[in-house]
C-alpha cells in the first residue's frame, strides 16, 4: 500500500464507477461499489479507506441512508454526495448535521472533487 | 209711536240706524239677538221683549231678553216645546205678526200664563223672523201693568223692521257656520299636518334606514369585490403552484437522467485527455480542438439543466443568497431558442455583485417571464436591454424592450389575475399576476412605463440582502 487517501465510490452506474477509478486512481487508491449494502460490506473488509463518495440514487438504499449507516459505524471517516440531482432540503439538511461534508453534482468537476478531498485530507 | 209725526219719524229712524250700526258692530249670534230685543223694545217703546229660535225638534230657545237675562240663567230653563208656546207657534207657523191686545181676556197655555204672570205682561205682539220662507224664531214684545192698542200700521212696520232684521241673523248665522267651518277646516289642517309631519318622521326614520342598509350593502358589495379578488389571487398562485410543482418533478427527474450520461462523457473525456496528454502526437491542435468542443458542450447542457434545475426547485426557502446576475444569465440561457436573430441582447450589469435574499427558483420564475413579455413584445426587429444597479437598499433590474408598447388604459390592470389581450386558449392571464406576487414574497416592487409603438420598460425593485440581516 502506497500513502495515497483511500477512496470508496458507491454509483449504481457501471459506467459511472469505471471512469471514476480511472480518472481519480493518479490520485487517490480507489475501490468501488455498485449500492449501498455493497459499500458496506467493502468498508468492513476495508478499514483504511478515509473518504467515502455516494450516489444519491440507488436501488435498496438511497446515497445518504447508506452514509447514516456507515457512519453510524465509521464516524472518523469523511463522506460526501455525488449526484445528477439538484441538492434537495434533506441534502442541505445533512450537510449542516455534518453528516457529509460537500455535496458534488454531475457531471463532476474533476478539480473541484480532487481539492476538496485533499483540503479535508 | 205716531208714523207720521216728523220728529217721531226722526227719532225711529236715529234708533233704526243705531241697531244697524250696532249689528254692524258684531258678528256674534247673542250679541246681534241682544240688540234686536233691546232695540226693538226702545222702538216700540215698551218695558218688555224676548226672542225665541227655533231649533229643530220644535224646541225654542229663549236667546235674548229686554230687560236683559241674568247671564247665570241655566240653558234648561231657557229650553221651551214649541206645543206650550200656541202663539208663538202661530206665528212661527203662519209667518205673520200676532197681537194680544189684553193677556187678561185672551185664553193662555199654562206656560204663556207663567211668563205673563211673571211680567205681569198685559199686550203682546209676535214677529216671526223669516228667512228664505222659513221662520227661524220670533220676537216678543209686551207691556207690562198695562194694555196698549197696537194698530195696523205699527204692526205691520214692526213685521218689515224683523223681516230686515232677519237678514242680520242670518248673516250672522252664516257667519258663525263660516267660522265653524273654519275653525274644523283649521283643525283639520292641523290634524293633518300632524299626521304629514308623522309620516315625514316616519319617512325620514325609513330613508335613514335605508341609507345604513344601503351602506351595509356597499361594504358587502365592497367585501365580496375583496372577497372575488383574493379567490383570483389564490387561484392564480395555485395554479403557478400546481404548474411550477409538476414542472419540478419533471425537471429534476430529466436533470438526473441528463447529468448522468453527461457524467459519462465528462469522464471520458477526462480519460481522454490525460491519455492524450501523455502521447506524443504530432497534430495535437486538432485533438485540442475536438476535446474543447466536448468540453464546451459538457459545460453547456451542464449549465443549461443547472439553470431548469434552479427555475424549477421545489425548496420554499426564502432566505437563500441569490445573486441576480446569475439568475439573469440563467434565464437568458434557458430562453435562449425563444430569442431569434432578430433580438438583439444588450446587458448593462452592474460591476459589484449583485445579492438578493430570497427564493432562487422564484426569482428565475420571475426574470423568465418578464424577459418573455419582452420577447413577445417584439414582433419585427428590436432590442432587450438588461441593467442592473444598486441603488440605497434596492437592487434594481431594468428589462427594456423596443417592442409594441401597452396601451395607456389597461396598464393599470396588467397585473390583475386572469387578465389578458390574447384570444382565448393563447394565454392564461396568469403571467404578470404571478410575477406581481413573487416580488411581493420579496418584498420588492414591480413597476411598468410603457408608450405605443416605442416599448415597454419592466422594473424589479429587490430589496439588498444587507438589508434582510
Amino acid at each position: 500500500m502506497n500513502n495515497k487517501i483511500n477512496v470508496l465510490y458507491i454509483d449504481d452506474e457501471p459506467t459511472n464507477t469505471e471512469l471514476f477509478e480511472i480518472i481519480f486512481s493518479s490520485f487517490f487508491n480507489v475501490v468501488t461499489g455498485m449500492d449501498g449494502f455493497n459499500g458496506l460490506e467493502i468498508l468492513e473488509k476495508n478499514p483504511e479507506i478515509n473518504v467515502v463518495i455516494s450516489d444519491m440514487r440507488m436501488p435498496g438504499m438511497n446515497g445518504l441512508e447508506f452514509i447514516k449507516r456507515a457512519k453510524n459505524k465509521y464516524p472518523d471517516k469523511r463522506y460526501y454526495i455525488l449526484s445528477g440531482f439538484i441538492i434537495t432540503e434533506e441534502i442541505r439538511k445533512s450537510i449542516e448535521e455534518k453528516i457529509i461534508l460537500k455535496y458534488f453534482m454531475k457531471p463532476f468537476d474533476i478539480t473541484e472533487i480532487k481539492e476538496t478531498i485533499f483540503e479535508n485530507a | 209711536m205716531k208714523l207720521n209725526a216728523n220728529p217721531q219719524g226722526i227719532r225711529e229712524l236715529n234708533i233704526l240706524i243705531k241697531i244697524s250700526q250696532n249689528i254692524i258692530s258684531t258678528l256674534q249670534y247673542e250679541k246681534v239677538l241682544q240688540i234686536i230685543s233691546d232695540g226693538m223694545a226702545e222702538l216700540f217703546e215698551i218695558e218688555s221683549a224676548a226672542i225665541y229660535t227655533l231649533e229643530e225638534n220644535n224646541e225654542l230657545i229663549l236667546s235674548a231678553t229686554t230687560p236683559p237675562l241674568d247671564p247665570n240663567m241655566p240653558e234648561s230653563l231657557r229650553r221651551a216645546l214649541l206645543e206650550n208656546h200656541p202663539h208663538v207657534r202661530n206665528a212661527i207657523e203662519s209667518k205673520k205678526p200676532q197681537h194680544i191686545p189684553d193677556t187678561g181676556k185672551e185664553k193662555l197655555s199654562p206656560s204663556e200664563q207663567n211668563i205673563v204672570d211673571l211680567r205681569h205682561l198685559q199686550s203682546l205682539l209676535y214677529f216671526p223672523f223669516i228667512q228664505e220662507e222659513k221662520s227661524i224664531g220670533v220676537l216678543i214684545l209686551g207691556t207690562c201693568n198695562k194694555t196698549r192698542n197696537f194698530n195696523k200700521e205699527e204692526i205691520s212696520f214692526g213685521q218689515t223692521i224683523a223681516n230686515q232684521l232677519s237678514v242680520a241673523i242670518q248673516n250672522t248665522l252664516l257667519h258663525a257656520d263660516l267660522k265653524r267651518h273654519k275653525e274644523n277646516l283649521e283643525k283639520l289642517v292641523h290634524e293633518k299636518t300632524l299626521e304629514l309631519d308623522k309620516t315625514i318622521d316616519e319617512l325620514k326614520k325609513t330613508n335613514k334606514e335605508l341609507i345604513s342598509k344601503n351602506d351595509i350593502i356597499f361594504n358587502q358589495n365592497a367585501e365580496l369585490k375583496t372577497a372575488l379578488i383574493n379567490l383570483r389571487n389564490t387561484q392564480a398562485q395555485l395554479f403557478q403552484a400546481e404548474k411550477m410543482a409538476s414542472l419540478g418533478t419533471l425537471t429534476a427527474g430529466v436533470a438526473h437522467e441528463i447529468n448522468n450520461p453527461l457524467n459519462f462523457i465528462a469522464g471520458a473525456y477526462e480519460g481522454l485527455n490525460n491519455y492524450l496528454n501523455s502521447k506524443c502526437i504530432d497534430d495535437k491542435n486538432e485533438f485540442s480542438v475536438f476535446l474543447g468542443s466536448i468540453e464546451k458542450g459538457i459545460k453547456r447542457i451542464s449549465n443549461t439543466v443547472m439553470g431548469l434545475n434552479y427555475f424549477s426547485s421545489e425548496n420554499n426557502s426564502m432566505d437563500e443568497k441569490c445573486q441576480i446576475h446569475f439568475v439573469i444569465e440563467n434565464c437568458l440561457a434557458i430562453i435562449n431558442s425563444k430569442i431569434n436573430e432578430k433580438i438583439e441582447i444588450l446587458k448593462e450589469f452592474s460591476p459589484d455583485e449583485l445579492i438578493v435574499k430570497g427564493n432562487i427558483s422564484k426569482l428565475h420564475q420571475i426574470f423568465l417571464n418578464l424577459l418573455g413579455n419582452a420577447i413577445e413584445a417584439i414582433t419585427e426587429k428590436g432590442k432587450i436591454k438588461i441593467t442592473t444597479e444598486r441603488k440605497n437598499n434596492w437592487i434594481i433590474t431594468e428589462i427594456i424592450d423596443t417592442g409594441k408598447g401597452i396601451p395607456k388604459n389597461i396598464i393599470g390592470n396588467i397585473t390583475d389575475p386572469f387578465f389578458t389581450t390574447k384570444e382565448a386558449g393563447q394565454g392564461t392571464g396568469l403571467g404578470l399576476s404571478i410575477t406581481y406576487n413573487l416580488v411581493l414574497e420579496h418584498n420588492g416592487k414591480l413597476e411598468f412605463e410603457s408608450e405605443i409603438t416605442k416599448g415597454t420598460t419592466a422594473r424589479v425593485l429587490l430589496p439588498t440582502f444587507e438589508k434582510h440581516e
